[in-house]
């Protein structure tokens, strides 16, 4: 479906571009959608301090396409919500090709990954794609409802979309996996929220997996999921790992005993071509430093209650500033 | 693993072990011994450990290394003549 357009060139400068795709899941609930969506990209331009946006529509984000119907009445939602904000919007044609040029600044907060789940704030009793599990095929059937529109029913895809070999379309693996290990060595937990920030402020989506007792822990330190958003129990990660159900382009492994390194060389085994960071600390962590002979990054320090100098080895490895 | 914790088990190597220790065990206690890399699923569970992870077969009984993340790594035997079986088809010889 190639929407009519009036308007064949157009430019936009300092602002920033949505490159955007609607999910067959959002269907669900397309208001909410809007609405999330709105929020999310108003709390980012108001960290950029830009109030000019151009909305970009890009099928090859996702290998589960809404209807086209669909996905323009959630687009022009988006733009209408954002306008409301007295944000100045302007909207690429959907369903053209279109040639574009862009010119990106190179900064830490330029490229953000965004995925907007319909559910949130919703308890929902199934399994989805943005908590990393696999859709349902009856709730997949389950669509849909897009108010605002009266050509927004439920039907075909007339354009048959397909998925093609854009790199694009590849799932996001800009991804960074946190593993925790026990959580009796006060630093570890510390420094986890400290990682996690700093991957988050460079725009890296992170995961953060370890027993309960440790997610509880880090739960009660951070209740909005302000440094830690995404937590998973650790046989869950490593069952969903080993399904290749999940990938990761970065893996940091806190390790104060022999069953962290354990974990680390699990870790190495499911995800090989991933970077691994292996952080050895605790009381005596040289002895188990030793115990790696498995290609990895070490970052080795004695360090139980305070993480400053071990913060210090993070940073410098990790490329953040001191 | 927390379901390996309710299977009828006898413990061979206690808390403590590293998994080196626990893999040389296999290799030298057991006429039996088969190899798996981490994530094998053993007991509907996935192993964890260095690859590669020695199972040592004494009959009906698999031998097997179990970490924890708050205590470490133990070596397990638990009755399972099925699960043997399918050890035997599954894993490999050679390391």
């Amino acid at each position: 479906m190639a929407e009519p357009v009036d308007i064949r060139e157009d430019r936009m400068e300092e602002c920033v571009v949505l490159f955007c795709c609607v999910e067959k899941l959002d269907e669900r609930n397309p208001d909410h959608v809007i609405e999330s969506a709105k929020k999310n990209v108003m709390a980012r331009l108001a960290r950029l301090k830009v109030n000019q946006v151009m909305i970009y529509p890009y099928a090859h984000l996702t290998s589960t396409l809404g209807s086209p119907d669909c996905a323009l009445c959630i687009l022009k939602g988006l733009e209408r919500s954002l306008r409301e904000e007295s944000i100045t919007v302007r909207r690429a044609p959907f369903g053209w090709y279109k040639e574009f040029e862009i010119h990106g600044k190179g900064h830490p907060l330029a490229d953000l990954s965004m995925t907007i789940c319909p559910y949130e704030g919703t308890e929902c009793d199934f399994t989805c794609p943005y908590c990393h599990h696999p859709i349902k095929e009856s709730d997949m059937n389950h669509v849909h409802v897009c108010p605002g529109s009266d050509t927004c029913l439920k039907k075909e895809d007339p354009v048959k979309r397909k998925t093609g070999t854009d790199p694009a379309e590849k799932p996001d693996t800009t991804a960074a996996l946190l593993v925790l290990g026990c959580p009796e060595v006060p630093v570890q937990q510390a420094l986890a929220l400290h990682v996690s920030h700093n991957l988050q402020k460079q725009g890296t989506a992170v995961q953060v997996t370890g027993n309960p007792a440790v997610l509880n822990l880090l739960k009660v330190s951070d209740p909005e999921k302000q440094y830690l958003p995404d937590t998973i129990i650790l046989e869950k990660c490593i069952g969903e790992l080993a399904e290749k159900k999940r990938d990761f382009t970065l893996c940091i492994v806190f390790a104060h005993s022999d069953a962290g390194i354990s974990y680390a060389a699990t870790l190495r085994h499911l995800l090989p071509a991933s970077r691994l960071v292996v952080i050895i600390f605790g009381k005596d962590p040289e002895p188990l430093a030793a115990l790696i002979d498995f290609p990895c990054e070490k970052i080795v320090e004695k360090a139980v209650h305070n993480p400053m100098q071990l913060k210090k080895k993070i940073n410098g490895v990790l490329g953040w500033g001191a | 693993m927390g379901c390996i914790e309710n299977l009828k088990h006898e413990m061979v190597l206690p808390l403590g072990a590293s998994f080196s220790e626990c893999r040389e065990y296999v290799e030298k206690n057991f006429a039996e011994f088969w190899y798996v890399d981490p994530g094998y699923k053993l007991f509907d569970e996935y192993i964890i450990g260095l690859p590669p992870i020695a199972l040592g077969i004494d009959g009906s009984k698999i031998i097997f290394p179990y970490t924890k993340p708050c205590h470490g790594t133990y070596l397990l035997a638990v009755e399972d003549a099925d699960e043997a079986v399918r050890v035997r088809k599954t894993a490999r010889k050679k390391k």
